[in-house]
């Protein structure tokens, strides 16, 4: 995407230049009435419908209906990589990354610090349950057994990094205007 | 000098104090008005201050992040754009047109500003 605006610290540059920030796809202005941008919203509203989504597949699973079950989870699992890149990394790239060193000395960093990293943790544990479930592209060895285990572990993983995410929002986005 | 010359003298001098104290005080509340000359914006707690600006054609302005936490400063018409400032970085814009340039923070929306030059 090019954008004509000049954007260096004396502002005189006027050369076209790639933006590469996917961010800027979206408008700016959000839709919750907060102080977050567009994508942080979106991201928000997709974010519960996710974890709905999750609740209603582990409903699918008691039921025994295992491959809507599967379908549902693994849906989920690749909206939440489609929109970490799309928002969440482009937006911790953008103000946590340059700032690491501060990270835990201030409420606005951590909650991102902390839900980034147990977030990818879900992430990759989401993406091994489903590699192990759907192939056999694992070895033996590395594949789990105790199915329930490791799902519910992962079900509650994600509850938690959910949480943590509605955390970040409201240090980022409803703390500092309230 | 005489007693009554000092008693003059002493008036004079309380009349001309107090003139100042009332004369001096709309001066000092002028002074506190946004100020034409101001050239700077400071980005603290969420706010850019002052909010609006009033300066000259051909003035430089310049945002400081005095905030923990990044910001930027873009035009709402696309007319300058800074990068993520951190702490205590700057961004400065030269206006050569008059008018009234509003602008925000790309990160926090709803932090608004506005620049009129004249």
């Amino acid at each position: 995407m090019f954008s004509k605006v000049p954007e260096n610290n004396e502002g005189v540059l006027n050369l076209p230049r790639i933006n590469f920030t996917v961010l800027s796809f979206f408008p700016i202005q959000g839709f919750l009435g907060t102080g977050a941008t567009f994508a942080a919203d979106l991201n928000l509203v997709v974010q519960i419908i996710m974890g709905t989504g999750l609740i209603v597949g582990w409903f699918l699973a008691k039921r025994q209906r295992y491959r809507a079950h599967g379908i549902c989870q693994t849906s989920v699992l690749f909206l939440n990589l489609l929109m970490t890149g799309l928002v969440m990394w482009p937006s911790f790239q953008q103000q946590v990354k340059p700032a690491l060193t501060k990270a835990l000395h201030n409420r606005y960093y951590e909650a991102a610090t902390i839900h980034a990293v147990f977030g990818t943790v879900a992430e990759l544990l989401g993406l091994y349950i489903v590699v192990v479930a759907g192939t056999n592209v694992i070895p033996q060895s590395l594949r789990f057994k105790r199915w329930k285990l490791w799902m519910r572990a992962e079900l509650v993983l994600w509850m938690i990094v959910l949480g943590m995410g509605f955390g970040t929002y409201y240090a980022w986005y409803i703390a500092p205007f309230r | 000098m005489t007693r009554k010359n000092v008693r003059i003298t002493g008036l004079a001098a309380l009349a001309m104090i107090a003139t100042l104290t009332v004369v001096g005080f709309p001066n000092v509340k002028a002074n506190d008005q946004p100020s034409e000359a101001a050239t700077e914006v400071k980005i603290d707690n969420f706010v850019f201050g002052p909010q609006t600006i009033t300066v000259p054609v051909g003035s430089t302005v310049t945002w400081i992040n005095k905030d923990d936490i990044p910001h930027t400063t873009v035009s709402t018409d696309g007319v300058f754009k800074s990068k993520v400032l951190d702490t205590d970085e700057k961004f400065s814009f030269k206006f050569t047109k008059a008018g009234t340039f509003s602008y925000f923070c790309s990160v926090h929306p709803k932090m608004t500003g506005k620049v009129v030059v004249q």
